[in-house]
């Protein structure tokens, strides 16, 4: 199982799992492994066919399982060639096979590269960092690194923590520097407009199961983060509520930077976005921005009948920013009679719901009492619950209200801008987030997918819009901890700065770089201009043989072994000198050691190293290996060790020594 | 020294060729992490390579003589001088891999004795010895060309064959062929005669001496050795049908010699090569170890005046029939030696065989069919 190939078959398994999005299968595949590089390994006698049956019953699998699971069946091949993986584990390898393994388990983490851009990829790649050199020295072992005779002289297949830091740089360095095609002039063009919104799959898990998922979408800083509206539906049958695919888009206000920052009537709100593909073309905010900065999308358009913010093209950057302002004295607007008449549209209800609203809005004085009377009548008497029934397609409304009893937001949501209509209030169901935690190590309030919602607006003349949220109960949340945080945060950081990292990103950092370069004073770049036409100056003429470098550096090793032999030597006769055995000047270092022999008999090994080591340096000039100065370094220990010793119980030493 | 992709090398850079189109299509940039990590395998690959080459001194034998079919039995000495392991030695020369090393530790000193079994005759300069390692992932190989002194000369293998009959019989002592005459040294006894003045008194046969009352000496058969000249003559470009005709001319020359016969050979090197019958048969192998096919045109005053012609070749030339038509007039006696499966022009008369890569097949009169 210490078999570097096998370990990195496996990165590769556990990366093709990821394609799963669930565990059981990951763990299946991690399973098997296990069993094919532990007791079956090299076992087994597969033959070709043997594998290509394989190959094709793990494609067959795949398809039938995905189909089952309602996933896409794309991945396939990827595992179908885990089986093929498997099979071949179970028997020994040419080394053409074995490269081929290689192969399909770089492509194996190839799909986790494309699919899996999270923390988890973190973990896997710097497991690769070790485990793909190793496989392929493994490879190469067969032939120029003979198997046995490698075990037998202790070759090692890991690259060592040096090498592997090296190869992060490369890693590092490919990435920011290969021009890459993302976020390309042509992709700005395409834009991601027409992938509409996630939220579609987020509100009803029937439709994608994203409800309830922790993931971060984005993150806002801010205080008193409220209802950030993303778009909002405004067209009813009295069955399905619709967004208007023809309502027309007005230009967005634009105050001048220098107006509202800093200024306290504009509230600022900078939201970091993890992914904009999340977003589609609509802007989550918290009010009517006046001013907007931003990097990753074109300048936004309000709806005129949902009020939302729909940009004419997204892309992704480095890290997805935008900032808004919004006026917290703004006047309200006034709705066109246009408008106003198509907002108040609903179908005719049943007498049973009218005589319910009356009989709930009988005590309100006015359109809006009378509102909140419904709003907090929804929102008290009925349940919150996710993913129950249809509702009878003939008289929805009637169903919740008389019938179930329960459901989740949008149904609420629906319901009540439906009793604003029927009250004669021009209302709309609106779809967006509620954040309801924050990041104790950002500070900024989190929206997560489970973090979206839909309420309802209504307006009323000389108030505005007048949000309300019928949902019963409060917003779904859930725990969370200070670890959990972390993580969100390093994997916040991760995706803004690495996922996000595109060719946007790479030419704002070139950019800046040039910048920082241009910063840099004129005397510098004179200097390293003429640093470096002294260095091709003196490989020029090392080159024709005018100057010989190697010389000159083997020389300096030699003195640099010397100096280093000189100071062992140094620290033995101070050591010895401690011990009352002082070199008389005229004495060469072996004579003195012919000394010792007689009168230190104690100390004449490790002092006959040093001296040695010392001689051959010094007067033979020839250089000190590695094991040498170890020898002289832990030789010189010894006797300076034995010297404190002898120095704290030997009082005779102690005199003489004074 | 130089550096280059090996197949391995090929295949990883198609590889992350193919993942950086992927990455195009990719959201994410992450891909190219994974290029930068094979990226970085290349770099490090290059960088410990080279070192492991630049490392090593190598010592080798200055002169090495074996036969086809042989290994060296000189051991070769590496030594690392540098202060890091060199992984993955190879040592190769022209026929291939001389040796391989898993590892030389710094400062260690290893001798080795090549296991490479030389097939084909040559001359193995070990200044064309090269050092190679692709260590540690196998995707760059550096090679140094170390520029050795001293050589590894491959001799023919020789195989039993008959000599063409030979001409030009010569008194030689020890020669296979018996002549008329007696004559008062050899091996072979003949009979006595009565002794002559100038006869050695070593010579006198006792026992009949006292038999017929008068000095009686013996006399021996006369021992006599021919003249063989041998052309190897080869068209070059098939090296296999090359080396079998030097094989077939090192066994015929050997055969000769070892019957007592004069030799020559000549090749297109220059001088003849000329040995007197009983000598050793090295020089005649050294000098087919390092022939070289090419063309050389012969004619016949360049041989012996009295002796058989041999001509060795790899496929019937047409220069051949000038030297054949004049052998024919002068009466010498004239072989072909062709690789099995090579015919010759029907007008010809003269004797011919065939050989193949370890043997003399088939030997066909004048005349014959």
């Amino acid at each position: 199982m210490t078999n570097p190939r096998h370990l990195f078959i496996l990165l590769g398994f556990l990366a093709q799992g990821l394609t799963w999005d669930n565990y059981p299968f990951l763990a299946l595949a991690a399973g098997l492994w296990c069993l094919a590089a532990g007791p079956f390994a090299g076992r087994l006698k597969t033959t070709l066919t043997t594998e290509a049956i394989a190959l094709v019953a793990g494609c067959a699998f795949s398809v039938l399982i995905s189909r089952a699971t309602g996933r896409s069946a794309h991945f396939f091949l990827g595992d179908g060639l885990i089986l093929l993986q498997l099979v071949r584990m179970t028997r020994p390898l040419a080394r053409r096979e074995k490269l081929t393994a290689l192969v399909i388990a770089a492509f194996h983490f190839a799909v986790l590269c494309t699919l899996a851009p999270n923390i988890r990829f973190l973990v896997l790649f710097l497991s690769a960092i070790f485990f793909f050199p190793a496989a392929l020295k493994e490879t190469l072992s067969e032939t120029a690194l003979a198997a046995p005779e490698r075990l037998a002289r202790g070759i090692r297949l890991f690259p060592s923590f040096r090498v592997a830091f090296w190869l992060v740089l490369g890693s590092a360095f490919a990435f920011v520097t290969f021009p890459r095609f993302t976020g390309t002039p042509f992709q700005l063009r395409e834009g991601l407009g027409d992938q509409g919104s996630l939220l579609d799959t987020i509100l009803d898990p029937r439709r994608g199961g994203r409800a309830n998922s922790q993931q971060v979408l984005l993150q806002v800083e801010g205080d008193h983060v409220g209802y950030l509206r993303a778009f909002a539906l405004t067209e009813t049958d009295g069955v399905v509520w619709r967004t208007n695919p023809k309502a027309p888009l007005m230009r967005l206000p634009y105050y001048a930077d220098s107006e509202v920052q800093g200024n306290p009537r504009y509230r600022h709100r900078r939201v970091f976005v993890k992914n904009a593909l999340f977003l589609g073309k609509m802007l989550p905010v918290d009010g009517r921005p006046v001013s907007i900065k931003r990097n990753f999308f074109e300048w936004p358009f309000e709806n005129k009948f949902s009020g939302a913010l729909e940009c004419g093209s997204m892309w992704t950057t480095g890290n997805n920013i935008y900032d808004y302002w919004v006026d917290t004295q703004a006047a309200p607007l006034p709705l066109s009679p246009e408008v106003h008449r198509h907002l108040l549209y609903h179908p005719p209800q049943s007498a049973r719901l009218k005589q319910w609203l009356a009989e709930t809005a009988r005590l309100g004085t006015n359109d809006v009492q009378k509102a909140r009377l419904v709003e907090l009548n929804l929102r008290n008497q009925f349940t919150y619950k996710l993913g129950t029934p249809d509702l009878n397609r003939l008289e929805p409304v009637d169903d919740l209200i008389f019938n179930r009893k329960e459901g989740h937001c949008e149904r609420f949501a629906a319901a009540m801008a439906l009793f604003l209509r029927m009250q004669g209030i021009p209302s709309r169901v609106v779809v967006g987030y509620v954040a309801t935690t924050r990041n104790i190590f950002t500070g900024r309030a989190q929206v997560r997918f489970r973090d979206a919602h839909s309420w309802t607006e209504g307006y009323f003349p000389g108030q505005g819009w007048v949000t309300f949220d019928a949902t019963p109960g409060p917003p779904p949340g859930g725990g969370g901890s200070d670890f959990l945080d972390f993580l969100e945060a390093v994997d916040f950081a991760w995706y803004s700065h690495v996922v996000n990292f595109n060719g946007f990103a790479q030419k704002e950092l070139m950019a800046r770089s040039i910048r920082m370069f241009g910063s840099v004073p004129a005397s510098f770049w004179n200097g390293l201009v003429w640093m470096l036409a002294g260095a091709l100056a003196l490989a020029i003429l090392s080159r024709l043989g005018a100057i010989d470098l190697k010389r000159w550096k083997k020389e300096a090793g030699q003195r640099k072994d010397r100096l280093r032999a000189r100071h062992y030597y140094e620290e033995m006769l101070h050591a010895l000198e401690k011990d009352g055995w002082n070199k008389a000047p005229q004495q060469t270092p072996f004579e003195f050691l012919e000394s010792l022999r007689a009168q230190a008999p104690h100390a004449y090994t490790d002092a006959a190293t040093v001296t040695q080591h010392f001689c051959r340096s010094h007067y033979g000039e020839k250089s000190l290996s590695p094991e040498e100065q170890m020898q002289a370094r832990l030789a010189v220990a010894r006797l300076k060790q034995e010297a404190e010793t002898r120095h704290a119980t030997d009082p005779i030493a102690e005199r003489s020594r004074a | 020294m130089r550096t280059r992709l090996t197949k391995v090398g090929k295949l990883f850079l198609a590889l992350m060729l193919m993942f950086y189109i992927a990455s195009v299509t990719s959201q994410s940039g992450l891909l190219l992490l994974f290029i930068g990590m094979i990226g970085g395998c290349f770099v490090v690959n290059w960088f410990f390579a080279r070192r492991s080459v630049r490392s090593l001194e190598i010592g080798a034998p200055k002169l090495v003589q074996l036969v086809e079919g042989e290994s060296p039995r000189e051991p070769w000495r590496v030594h690392n001088a540098s202060s890091k392991n060199a992984e993955g030695i190879d040592l190769l020369h022209q026929a291939g891999l001389l040796f391989r090393l898993p590892v030389v530790k710094y400062g260690e000193t290893v001798s080795i004795l090549p296991k490479l079994i030389y097939e084909r005759r040559g001359v193995y300069p070990n200044a064309e010895v090269s050092l190679s390692s692709s260590a540690p992932y196998g995707l760059v190989r550096a090679t140094r060309m170390l520029q050795l002194p001293g050589e590894l000369v491959v001799l023919p293998r020789v195989y039993d064959a008959a000599p063409p009959a030979s001409a030009g019989l010569d008194f030689i002592s020890g020669g296979r062929f018996r002549g008329a005459r007696r004559v008062n040294h050899g091996t072979h006894f003949a009979g006595v005669r009565p002794w002559q003045a100038g006869d050695s008194i070593k010579q006198v046969h006792w026992k009949s001496t006292a038999r017929r009352g008068d000095l009686m000496v013996k006399t021996y058969d006369e021992e006599l050795g021919g003249r063989l000249s041998i052309l190897l003559d080869c068209a070059p470009g098939d090296d296999a049908a090359v080396d079998n005709a030097a094989r077939a001319a090192a066994s015929i020359g050997t055969a000769a010699l070892q019957e007592g016969h004069h030799l020559e050979l000549h090749d297109p090197s220059g001088e003849p090569l000329r040995l007197a019958p009983f000598s050793d048969e090295g020089e005649l192998l050294l000098r087919l170890a390092r022939y070289k096919a090419a063309e050389s045109p012969a004619v016949l005053e360049q041989f012996w005046r009295k002796s058989t012609l041999a001509i060795i070749g790899t496929a019937w030339r047409d220069s051949w029939r000038s030297l054949a038509r004049a052998a024919v007039e002068q009466r010498r006696r004239l072989w072909i030696y062709l690789p099995e499966g090579q015919g010759l022009p029907g007008d010809l008369e003269v004797e011919r065989a065939h050989f193949t890569r370890a043997q003399i097949v088939e030997h066909r009169p004048v005349n014959a069919p």
